[in-house]
């Protein structure tokens, strides 16, 4: 009996010990967010006008991203299925333009711990504005202005001179 | 020393206040067939201040009646189309269209998702049986659309794209609306930009003046408040008409004064501070005049599909000041028979 307990104490440690070095693997948001500036937001001539959003929770197996249109041209209108744990951002580069404007997807693969441009960063270059699981993100520009996944940018509506 | 005798010389007036006003009457008839849609493809604040602020500002430069306006936020193709029906159903010769939406270079935004060809928006106008037409498209990529467009326009006619054909059109979030259209409004008010001294600021004009303000951003400012004053048509009917009602209702008062001063008493005028009025004259011509307003409104209805208040109300504060100067000049008429009969005698 005492060794029935012991062997199942043992497992059930196992067990938490797996559970918490899996989830040391994976990046949070606020490192998500570190890397987007770093690597995708800081290259960009036009930042002075840009604004990035993400939403709170990770993108999981199975979720779909797309842009709001087909037809985006001169942008490329790609979708995405999700198929790690993912943190998702978009990188709209000019606040004060209607659709269609340059504007960038960017997946940040929530397991790889040093992700870089092309390997567990990847970038579409859009058009539109995204839509999560067929449910539009921010369609409108006073939601953009007032939402709390905001990552980057300045949320000041005084017009630029 | 040439002699005009006082009836005549007040038969000179009336004619000559009568011919004013019918002028005024057939000048607004001949702007009646201006017309304008003013709409927006999208449901987003901004762009719905904008079709609110080209409203205001298309009116008030062209003349437009209201009853000659078509509004409507976040608008279908079908909308649009049955807009165009409406206008050609009221005899539009000269149409305004402004747009604003999303688009890119394939085409404009009707309603979320929708994106509608340049050459297809085209046709869709082209339905319009106005001679002329006066297009503003304002959308990211409009001047994609801009030869699609100027095919269509007609003679005198004008095409205006917010931006070229690889560019985005800019605006500002919680109804401040776009950046071009801001701007493009002030010029269309500003009678300065009127470079060819016609009376009237044109879309090229007033493009020709956003361009001179320069920048990519131009100054931020809503038209809408820039204090203009201007009346609307019904409000410069009715003055119009309370003026001539003053200046032609001294005129048998002066009658009856002439005539008591030589002894004559040629008509039943009584005066109410100093106007001319008989009572039972102008109560029998305002019986008429009712009867009229009441036929007019209905055949407007039936003609048109809808009166507005402001066409009622107007027309209900014009009709008794219509009646008092038609009653005017039936008692001047009676007044000057009486006194060629009594000069006869």
């Amino acid at each position: 009996m005492k060794n029935k307990i012991c062997f199942s104490l043992s497992l059930l440690l196992s067990f938490l010990l797996v559970e918490i070095s899996f989830a040391a693997d994976i990046i949070t948001r606020e490192q998500a967010i570190t890397i987007l500036r770093e690597q995708v937001i800081d290259p960009i001539a036009e930042a002075d006008f840009l604004m990035a959003f993400g939403p709170q929770q990770m993108l999981s197996v199975g979720d779909t991203v797309r842009p709001s249109h087909d037809q985006a041209s001169p942008y490329q209108s790609s979708s995405r299925d999700i198929e790690t744990p993912t943190w998702f951002f978009w990188v709209d580069t000019n606040k004060w333009a209607k659709f269609v404007h340059l504007s960038y997807f960017v997946y940040i693969d929530a397991s790889h711990l040093n992700p870089t441009i092309g390997d567990g960063i990847y970038q579409d270059e859009q058009g539109w504005w995204p839509v999560i699981n067929d449910v539009d993100y921010l369609r409108l520009q006073d939601e953009r202005f007032t939402t709390q996944d905001i990552v980057y940018g300045d949320q000041s509506t005084e017009p630029p001179k | 020393m040439i002699h005009i005798s006082y009836s005549k010389l007040n038969r000179i007036k009336i004619v000559f206040f009568l011919s004013f006003f019918l002028f005024y009457y057939a000048f607004g008839a001949v702007s009646g067939n201006v017309g304008a849609i003013i709409i927006s493809g999208y449901d987003d604040s901004g762009m719905n201040n904008d079709v609110d602020t080209m409203a205001y500002t298309l009116k008030e430069a062209f003349s437009i009646p209201s009853s000659n306006v078509y509004t409507g936020y976040n608008q279908t193709r079908s909308q649009l189309q049955s807009a165009i029906s409406s206008m050609n159903a009221k005899g539009v010769t000269d149409l305004h269209v402004y747009i604003t939406s999303h688009g890119n270079k394939i085409g404009v935004e009707f309603t979320k998702g929708i994106i509608v060809a340049g050459e297809y928006l085209a046709y869709i106008i082209n339905e319009s049986t106005a001679p002329t037409k006066h297009i503003v498209l304002d959308s990211c990529n409009s001047g994609a659309h801009y030869e699609a467009l100027n095919n269509i326009k007609g003679d005198n006619g004008s095409i205006v794209t917010s931006t070229d054909a690889n560019s985005a059109a800019l605006m500002s979030p919680f109804g401040g609306g776009g950046y071009f259209i801001n701007a493009y409004a002030r010029g269309l008010l500003n009678s300065t930009n009127d470079t060819d001294q016609n009376g009237v600021v044109s879309h090229p004009e007033a493009l020709q003046a956003v361009k001179d303000e320069g920048g990519a951003f131009p100054n931020w400012g809503n038209p809408k408040n820039l204090s203009i004053p201007t009346l609307s048509e019904w409000k410069k009917m009715f003055l119009t008409l309370l003026m001539l009602s003053l200046v032609m209702g001294f005129i048998p008062n002066q009658l009856q004064t002439t005539a008591i001063s030589n002894g004559i008493t040629i008509s039943r005028i009584t005066c109410i501070n100093g106007l001319a009025f008989n009572r039972h004259l102008y109560h029998f011509i305002l019986k008429w005049i009712g009867i009229v307003v009441v036929l007019g409104l209905t055949g407007a209805t039936i003609i048109f599909g809808h009166v507005s208040a402001l066409d009622i109300t107007g027309t209900l504060f014009c009709a008794p000041l219509v009646a008092y100067i038609l009653h005017l000049v039936v008692l001047c008429k009676n007044d000057s028979n009486k006194k060629t009969r009594i000069k006869q005698q």
